[in-house]
């Protein structure tokens, strides 16, 4: 017979198989009527004929069976039928089911929700060929305080050459500037500078055109420019003969020579702009310039550190502030590491954490519904001595059993992929900033597989556990003695007990962890920001060279814009700077130097945040001025710069000499675009830069100029305003976009947040692990306390004869209780202790994640173990108020 | 019932089957009185060989079913010889008859 037509026998057997078992009988009975007929024509009596005809045609059952075999679909049938089975036995005990159908969703929901943030952040690799090779090459000082990216545009680009270590090494800048041509308005866009040498590193192509040639890469080369696929879609409508035309990229004319694929995102997703970094070896020595490799095959991250430390000292002959003194002085040294980790560095440990502690959950879990499913197979202990007497099967037994497992973990399965389908789209929301790989996150076939492997060694263990335990049931002395026995098996109750504290224990681990950052998160609420973010509404304008050339039409522009700010209703101050604190932005951070103070030539010079500022921005923001005066509108047009310092700069620069009339500098000295001195001012607080728990690093600011001033200007090119106001944030800009719109209708505004808005994306990250805490400790505790309310409860059930026997005999219903009490309290305590135990071990992976809190905060400890206590007191309660009211005559009838 | 003297040698119901179906379209107990009847009574198909047999031969599509009214008005399921199972009767006839030739001559030579 061919295949196909089997198959359709198949389904048709198992599809319409009432149609095929009544038509079966119909034919039966056809058969035995009309033999009975047969016999009836012969003369004998209709019972007669019947009985006659049952005898010739035999076992009517038999011949059904026969037919059933034949259709062979017979395993099939027999798994469904024990699924059904299982599905009925689990339909009469519905609290049973709802608690383990409950308790499997929310373990195994929470992991595969985790697991997919994990498995989309941390281990599918980086979407370029051979991402494990990939490395960033920076610098690192003995403090390990500030990761200095050295003077990398000098050590990568020249001195690092030398190096075997690398297929290829590149330098990358990322910036946001102007773009106009093409067919749209002028676009505020982020833009990287790259070295030609990137394409090699990431081994990518443009889908369209050609990389940058050496030529481009040069100093004063051609300007050429490639987009990325999106703008390119968006802007230019994908034309594919796009190559060769230009655009304008602050204002300077750039041919397009090719498009990035779709997909292409370095070195984050949404640059618009690739260009040529055309470094200049005759002028070397930025501090920013992150540097990416591609590792030779076979080369770790060691030993590329190792041989770009050797190479380092020939820094020295390319720059006049750093000698080998300096470098041995200062314990710098490369440093090569994976490029994922930059990626996902931050977030690494948080991640690791909550998974560590969502699959503490499914053990809590998992022990949970083994520890139900004991239970249950004590209470069937009679029902499976019946059927076995009357000759199931143990392996038929066994099957059942399992298929029982199968269809909690298979409801509990699918309960849990809904609530992580869920989680899945709302964690990204909870925490935007924090995960650095958003688009890779989803349920995918590697999450399903993992969730289905965990989920059927689940299932078959806790199949296995109830068979096992019914095994040695021997039926005859079951069926006599019964559930009879006054005290339950030693062995048993001690199992359940273990199984309670290692509950417990887990509980306690998570209570703890979530306990800690809960308080740091607490502490970083109250962490002093240096500035008042209520009531602040901000927003960019950036000024296009092309319609901006000099620095006096960029501060003209911005004091006028002010001016018709301060004149809008309901504002009380504004002001502007470069970039706001606590957002992501490209800070500029270069050493100070102080006139008068000489530093020893090996020192580095300590490094402080470059930022200009208008008047009214420290009022605006709420940053206080501590001496001196804050900026004014005349700082402008002075021939030497004035500056505000921070109290750190102050502290850390100063060392004691009078701020006020100093004079002070960023950048080395000595070299072709040395930036001159500026007065000091005032000084002002420090301000959280950064992010909430990293201390500020300690800033200038500068009051714009009015005359180009080396490469200051523009850091005031692209300033964010910040207005303190009562007015309703929208209704704030959308009276700040008609002013800026009769200012220069060419001109955006963009970035509209309120400041308060800002604060809260910094501290999404530790929301998000709080948060993940918080529900993976609180489903564990009551976890905890549901598994030893069932054990209380179960043994207490257990115990009901002999607790009968006691009463009777004179114990008294409080002893009885506070017996019951106690035991809940022990079983709790050892579990806390054990827990506590383990939560100190594993204090040290808790660290990263932590602020102003160690690991071991007494207060936390303190309140975990009541919490705790507490909980298992409650969970004894109730099987103790039982036990307490039983009545002794019914208990003793009791069976 | 169960003389085994009676009952057809194993393998030989298929045949005993198509062969009577080729007659005509039969419901199951109609084939047994059928055979019973052509043999004189020799052969006795058992009930617990036949059913199997029809749900063989219609897994083989030698044969198919429907359900007909019967001449006193009852329901029955009635086979019939498929085209495939014709071409199957002939080369199952032949072979048994080569069979009963090598019987025969094995008897004989002893």
């Amino acid at each position: 017979m061919r295949g196909t037509k089997r198959i359709a026998m198949w389904l048709r057997a198992l599809v319409s198989r009432r149609t095929m078992e009544s038509e079966l009988d119909e034919e039966m009975r056809f058969h035995l009527d009309m033999e009975a007929a047969k016999h009836t024509r012969r003369g004998v009596t209709d019972d007669e004929a019947r009985r006659r005809a049952s005898l010739a045609f035999g076992s009517v059952e038999q011949h059904k069976e026969a037919m059933r075999d034949g259709r062979g679909v017979r395993g099939i049938e027999r798994a469904a039928f024990d699924l059904r089975f299982g599905f009925r036995q689990l339909r009469k005990t519905p609290g049973f089911t709802l608690a383990a159908v409950l308790t499997l969703a929310l373990g195994i929901g929470g992991n595969v929700a985790v697991f997919s943030v994990v498995n989309g952040v941390l281990l599918r690799p980086l979407a370029f060929p051979d991402p494990d090779r990939l490395v960033t090459i920076a610098h690192r000082t003995r403090g390990g305080d500030l990761p200095l990216t050295l003077p990398n545009a000098t050590a990568t680009d020249v001195v690092y050459q030398a190096s075997h270590s690398f297929d290829a090494m590149a330098l990358y800048s990322s910036w946001q500037g102007s773009l106009t041509g093409g067919d749209g308005a002028p676009e505020w866009v982020d833009v990287t500078s790259v070295t030609r040498s990137l394409f090699d590193v990431l081994r990518v192509r443009p889908a369209l055109g050609r990389p940058f040639t050496a030529d481009e890469d040069r100093p004063h080369g051609p300007r050429a420019v490639i987009l990325s696929h999106a703008l390119w879609r968006q802007r230019f409508g994908g034309d594919p003969s796009i190559i060769g035309r230009t655009i304008a990229v602050e204002g300077t004319t750039h041919e397009i020579v090719g498009v990035m694929p779709a997909g292409f995102a370095f070195p984050t997703p949404g640059v618009a702009l690739w260009v040529p970094m055309r470094v200049d070896r005759n002028d070397l020595g930025g501090f920013n310039t992150p540097g990416i490799g591609r590792l030779r095959p076979g080369v770790t991250p060691e030993q590329a550190t190792r041989e770009l430390t050797q190479l380092l000292p020939g820094v020295t002959k390319l720059t006049d502030f750093l000698t080998e003194k300096t470098i041995r002085d200062a314990g710098l040294t490369a440093d090569v590491h994976p490029y994922l980790d930059d990626v996902v560095g931050r977030v690494r440990p948080v991640l690791w954490t909550l998974w560590a502690m969502v699959g503490l959950v499914l053990l809590i879990a998992c022990v949970n519904v083994a520890s139900l499913l004991l239970v249950r197979a004590e209470t069937r202990r009679r029902e499976v001595a019946l059927r076995v007497a009357l000759g199931a099967e143990r392996g038929h037994l066994l099957a059942q059993s399992l298929a029982e497992s199968a269809m909690l973990l298979m409801m509990g399965a699918g309960l849990g992929l809904v609530l992580a389908s869920g989680a899945v789209t709302a964690l990204p929301r909870l925490a935007p900033d924090l995960l650095p790989r958003l688009a890779d996150i989803r349920i995918d076939a590697v999450v399903l597989l993992c969730t289905t492997l965990v989920a059927a060694v689940v299932a078959v263990a806790f199949g296995v556990v109830p068979v096992v335990r019914n095994r040695a049931v021997a039926p005859a002395a079951m069926l006599r003695g019964g559930d009879r026995a006054a005290t339950i098996d030693r062995h048993t109750g001690r199992l359940r007990q273990t199984l309670v504290v290692a509950q417990v224990a887990m509980a306690t681990v998570l209570l703890v962890g979530s306990g800690l950052v809960l308080r740091s998160f607490h502490k970083l609420r109250h962490v002093d920001l240096g500035f008042r973010p209520d009531g602040v509404v901000t927003f960019r304008i950036a000024l296009p060279y092309s319609r901006y050339k000099t620095s006096e039409s960029v501060a003209q522009f911005h004091y006028a814009m002010l001016d018709r700010i301060r004149t809008m209703a309901g504002v009380e101050v504004a002001g502007a700077t470069g970039t706001l604190p606590l957002s992501p932005s490209f800070a500029e951070y270069d050493p100070l130097r102080m006139e008068g103070v000489t530093a020893p030539p090996d020192v580095l010079p300590p490094l402080a945040e470059m930022r200009v500022a208008t008047p009214g921005y420290f009022e605006a923001m709420g940053i206080p001025v501590v001496a001196g005066r804050p900026l004014e509108r005349s700082d402008t047009d002075r021939i030497t710069g004035a500056v505000l310092v921070t109290q750190s700069i102050v502290r850390k620069v100063m060392q004691g000499r009078p701020p006020i009339g100093a004079r002070v500098a960023h950048g080395v000295a000595k070299v072709s675009n040395e930036r001159p001195w500026s007065d000091v001012v005032g000084v002002v607080g420090d301000v959280r830069g950064v992010s909430l728990d990293q201390e500020p690093v300690g800033a200038v600011y500068y009051a714009m100029v009015n005359r180009p001033k080396v490469d200051m200007d523009w850091l005031a090119r692209s300033m964010v305003y910040a207005v303190r106001t009562k007015q309703p944030p929208a209704q704030l800009i959308a009276s700040a976009r008609r002013e800026l719109a009769q200012l220069d209708p060419t001109l955006p505004l963009a970035e509209t947040r309120t400041l308060t808005s800002v604060v809260d994306t910094a501290k999404s990250g530790m929301r998000f692990s709080m948060l993940g805490f918080a529900v993976a400790a609180v489903i564990g505790l009551f976890m905890g306390a549901i598994g030893l309310y069932g054990v209380l409860s179960y043994v207490t059930a257990q115990r009901t004869r002999e607790i009968g026997v006691r009463m009777a005999l004179g114990a008294t219903p409080s002893s009885v209780r506070t017996s019951i009490l106690w035991r809940g309290v022990v079983v709790s305590a050892i579990g806390l202790a054990a827990g506590l135990a383990a939560a100190l071990s594993l204090r040290m992976l808790a660290k990263p994640l932590l602020y102003g809190v160690a690991p071991t905060d007494p207060i936390t400890l303190t309140a975990v173990s009541l919490v705790l206590l507490c909980a298992g007191a409650l969970a004894a309660w109730l099987p103790a108020r039982r036990a307490a009211r039983l009545d002794p005559v019914r208990a003793l009838r009791w069976d | 019932m169960g003389e085994s003297s009676n009952e057809p040698l194993r393998g030989t119901i298929d045949l005993l089957v198509l062969r009577t179906l080729s007659l005509a379209p039969m419901h199951g107990w109609g084939i047994t009185q059928r055979i019973q009847q052509a043999t004189d009574g020799v052969l006795e198909v058992n009930q617990g060989s036949l059913y199997p047999a029809l749900q063989r031969l219609e897994q083989k599509e030698w044969i198919d079913s429907e359900w007909r009214v019967t001449d006193n008005n009852r329901r029955a399921k009635y086979y019939r010889l498929t085209p495939l199972g014709r071409k199957a009767l002939g080369a199952e006839t032949q072979s048994w008859r080569r069979l009963v030739v090598a019987v025969e001559q094995l008897l004989r030579t002893t």
